[in-house]
């Protein structure tokens, strides 16, 4: 590596190329902005045992690099960057291949976060040598990384005064790096919102050559986006155009071709008579969420609105531009949609026609019905913008929503939001204070550093009332609910309180088990399932690979299968690919073991950092049952049922608050019975730390891992 | 059972059909209101859609698809249960969240 003299070029390391063998190079990159240090470190056989790849990578990477005099916040130099595919990542053959997994420290929960996103980016760092790439310290200026794949060399660039938000910034991106080849280019970057806020995400681009134009998926969870612009990152670069379908070498070339069209076969012949994902993505859910009294409405209060339907698959079926859409090449599922010629009718790119790349379910129950808007043009608006101001859509959405429900109360007034009338369903209002947010403007800064913070900063500020807040806040570990009610859902109450970086369903999305199909109705299957489902869903992020193709696609056979909710017949093709992929025959079972030590260890990772309890599994009550009379009286039916058929209470002459009070107490001893149930299941003490036991059996005795778990045996 | 259904008969009991996923591409609409005659079970209601939409059936019987009566699952040997007023029929895929 050399300190370069070059007119705009801070640092300049070429390096030997890689060879992938069965899934790895065997090397990741590393770079410190405090230094401009660039080196190439080995992996070795311990390492890929251990964690596999993607955000197994990422954890370990991040454990090895920070200090142990101290715990590191989110801003401090030494906390890292990690971005890994996974061994299975980059492969074509197979749907669902090409995620990457940003692995950091939140400013949101100060705790680890994880992230899963499409693009190209992870596959093309992968081709270009490395299974995974560190960025620590800080940059003194603005600077973009570019790591050429095809001339093997690494640079750190001083950035040139380039645009802030994204969909600008890309395209120059593109043109100055690709050279005529825009194909050849991914990135990662933000937006001017992730200066602002603790909402930054991190938008991963592939070049769409049918339409000649960049697209983008988020990484949106926990503040990344926030990290990386802190690091003074205005962008990641990285360049291959030498991409052979073979490139990840397998160990059976031939038998991941065979399960490879297998598998497409079965997604091209059934999803068109399923979910329709490749022509409508996953804005199927949102009817079906309102039906089922799942879809969050009004910052969680409800569970359905008649206007839902107004938001849903066939609004946007219309508005979605035909073509491909895979964010990854050979995805047969090809949810990633996009509209074409939108055109925003507020803030700095007010008239201009644009590209929104969504919206997905999320987004549209975020920012639309949770926020009582169900005017699809808004949710378009709030989508565009969120994604090129690098804000997490989901994060913004909950959020908002806590706003709006705290004006609706009275808990804060025009006077505290700069004069926004602040109302569920005033979607200019909504709009206007995203554009504060981004800027950091006057409330809009406060709005931005989520809702936890918020809380307080009302409570000491204004006065409001902190007992309600911390009710209807939906936050847990500092970080946003996504999007789904849980209110009657116990097993999706721990499927939230208990996920290791806060309340995403990406670990557990046992909503519909529980609650439609009836598979759950004891606490030992919800725990069994909260052990099964978080340890099989993690799998997926160790690889470098969406979840969709696994369970939102179904074979007819499944029907009658012992377990129709885990889809075994995928999950024995996953342990094929894997197997054929990396050389080493493993069964499904094997899988989940893959996982198990990934998952414990980033609970001890959580301890770590000051968190990992018992104490830090709570969820507001919002999440367990109704906080107001309105609510109550809005579910009387089935809430007075509960009271007469469990016992609690004989509701009959009984006042909604007298019944209130006891369903919460009720509820709430629920949730600790489940959380006991749960910790027992997965080998872990009464206060959610795992065993010295459970440590060994994993094979995660590391001598810093037991230190920390003795003290709280 | 067709005989025991009729959009127009106002002394029986009124249902909503609600259609998820593909579904709602073979009817072209995403819910339906139907009168039925009073007794009428989920059998009538399912003969009937068979009769308007016999692609409808075929996707239920692909077995990737179920039936929710007012939001729980049904099984095969529920199908003789007597609908009543406001009853919500829902048509469904295998949902599981991204």
């Amino acid at each position: 590596m050399e300190e370069s003299d070059e007119m705009g070029v801070l640092a300049r390391l070429n390096y030997e190329p890689g060879l992938i063998t069965r899934g790895y190079n065997d090397r990741t990159l590393y770079i410190n902005l405090s230094t401009n240090e660039i080196k190439i470190l080995p992996v070795d056989e311990r390492m890929k045992q251990t964690f596999i790849g993607g955000k197994g990578f990422g954890l370990w990477m991040l454990w090895n690099t920070l200090p142990w005099d101290r715990i590191v916040r989110w801003n401090d130099p030494e906390n890292a960057i990690c971005i890994s595919s996974g061994p299975l990542g980059g492969t074509v053959q197979y749907p669902g291949s090409g995620k990457s997994i940003v692995v950091t420290i939140s400013p949101l929960t100060d705790c680890i976060i994880d992230s899963n996103v499409g693009g190209y980016f992870g596959p093309y760092l992968k081709f270009s040598g490395f299974d995974a790439i560190e960025v620590q310290g800080k940059a003194k200026k603005g600077v973009i990384i570019f790591i050429d794949g095809d001339n093997h060399e690494i640079r750190i660039d001083e950035d040139v005064d380039l645009p802030v938000d994204t969909h600008h910034l890309v395209p120059l991106l593109g043109e100055r790096y690709g050279r005529g080849d825009l194909r050849s280019i991914s990135t990662v970057s933000t937006g001017v919102g992730a200066e602002h806020t603790y909402w930054g995400c991190l938008n991963f681009s592939y070049y769409d050559a049918a339409r000649r134009s960049y697209h983008f998926k988020q990484a949106g969870r926990g503040g990344t986006g926030t990290v990386f612009r802190d690091k003074g990152i205005r962008a990641l670069v990285v360049k291959f155009s030498r991409f052979a379908p073979d490139i990840n070498h397998p160990a059976d070339y031939e038998k991941i071709k065979e399960g490879g069209r297998r598998y497409n076969a079965e997604i091209r012949e059934l999803d068109p008579r399923q979910n329709e994902m490749s022509i409508v993505g996953t804005t199927h859910l949102v009817t079906i969420m309102n039906d089922y009294d799942l879809l969050p409405v009004m910052n969680f209060q409800y569970g359905s609105h008649p206007d839902a339907p107004k938001l849903g698959k066939e609004v946007f079926r219309k508005r979605f531009d035909r073509g491909f859409d895979g964010c990854w090449m050979g995805c047969s599922v090809a949810c990633a949609h996009t509209v074409r010629g939108f055109v925003p009718r507020t803030g700095p790119y007010k008239g201009e026609s644009v590209w929104v790349d969504g919206p997905e379910y999320e987004t549209v129950a975020g920012c639309g019905s949770n926020l009582g808007i169900f005017d699809p043009d808004t949710v378009l608006e709030m989508n565009f913008y969120c994604d090129t101001y690098g804000l997490d859509t989901i994060s913004v959405g909950t959020g908002f929503a806590f706003v709006m429900e705290c004006y609706e109360r009275g808990l804060i007034t025009e006077e505290h939001t700069d004069g926004l009338d602040l109302r569920f369903g005033n979607g200019d209002a909504a709009l206007e204070l995203l554009h504060k947010v981004a800027r950091g403007d006057g409330f809009g800064s406060i709005v931005g550093k989520g809702i936890r913070r918020m809380k307080s900063y009302f409570a000491e500020r204004f006065g409001s009332d902190r007992k309600i807040m911390e009710d209807i806040g939906m936050e847990a570990k500092g970080l946003e609910f996504s999007e789904y009610m849980t209110k009657e859902s116990l097993a999706q109450q721990g499927g939230y309180g208990l996920a290791l970086k806060g309340p995403q369903h990406d670990e557990a999305w046992l909503i519909f088990l529980d609650m439609v199909h009836g598979y759950l109705p004891t606490f030992e299957k919800k725990a069994e399932a909260l052990h099964w489902f978080p340890m099989w869903r993690t799998w997926f992020s160790l690889n470098g690979l969406c979840k969709l193709p696994w369970n939102d696609i179904v074979p007819p056979s499944n029907k009658n299968t012992p377990e129709p909710a885990k889809v075994m017949q995928h999950v024995e093709w996953y342990a094929e690919y894997f197997s054929n992929t990396v050389g080493r025959k493993v069964t499904p079972d094997d899988l989940i073991t893959m996982s198990e030590r990934v998952y414990n260890f980033q609970r001890v990772f959580n301890l770590r950092m000051g968190f990992g309890r018992r104490e830090h599994d709570r969820i507001p009550y919002r999440a367990m049952g109704p906080v107001t009379e309105e609510e109550y009286e809005s579910r009387r039916e089935r809430y007075d049922k509960q009271l007469r058929e469990k016992g609690i209470l004989d509701p009959e002459g009984k006042t909604t608050r007298e019944k209130l009070e006891a369903l919460r107490r009720y509820r709430e001893e629920q949730y600790e019975r489940l959380i006991d149930a749960v910790y027992a299941r997965r080998g872990w003490t009464k206060d959610g730390v795992p065993t010295i036991k459970k440590i060994k059996e994993l094979g995660i005795d590391f001598p810093e891992v037991l230190a920390l778990v003795s003290k709280y045996q | 059972m067709s005989q025991n259904t009729s959009e127009d008969d106002e002394k029986g009991i009124e249902c909503e059909v609600r259609f998820h996923g593909a579904s709602s591409r073979i009817t072209g609409r995403e819910h339906i209101r139907l009168i039925l005659c009073r007794g009428s079970t989920l059998k009538d209601l399912i003969l009937h859609l068979k009769k308007k939409w016999p692609d409808l059936i075929r996707l239920i019987e692909s077995n990737t698809f179920f039936i929710t009566l007012n939001g729980k699952v049904l099984n095969e040997g529920d199908l003789e249960i007597e609908l009543r007023s406001s009853d919500v029929v829902s048509i469904i895929p295998f949902v599981a969240g991204g």
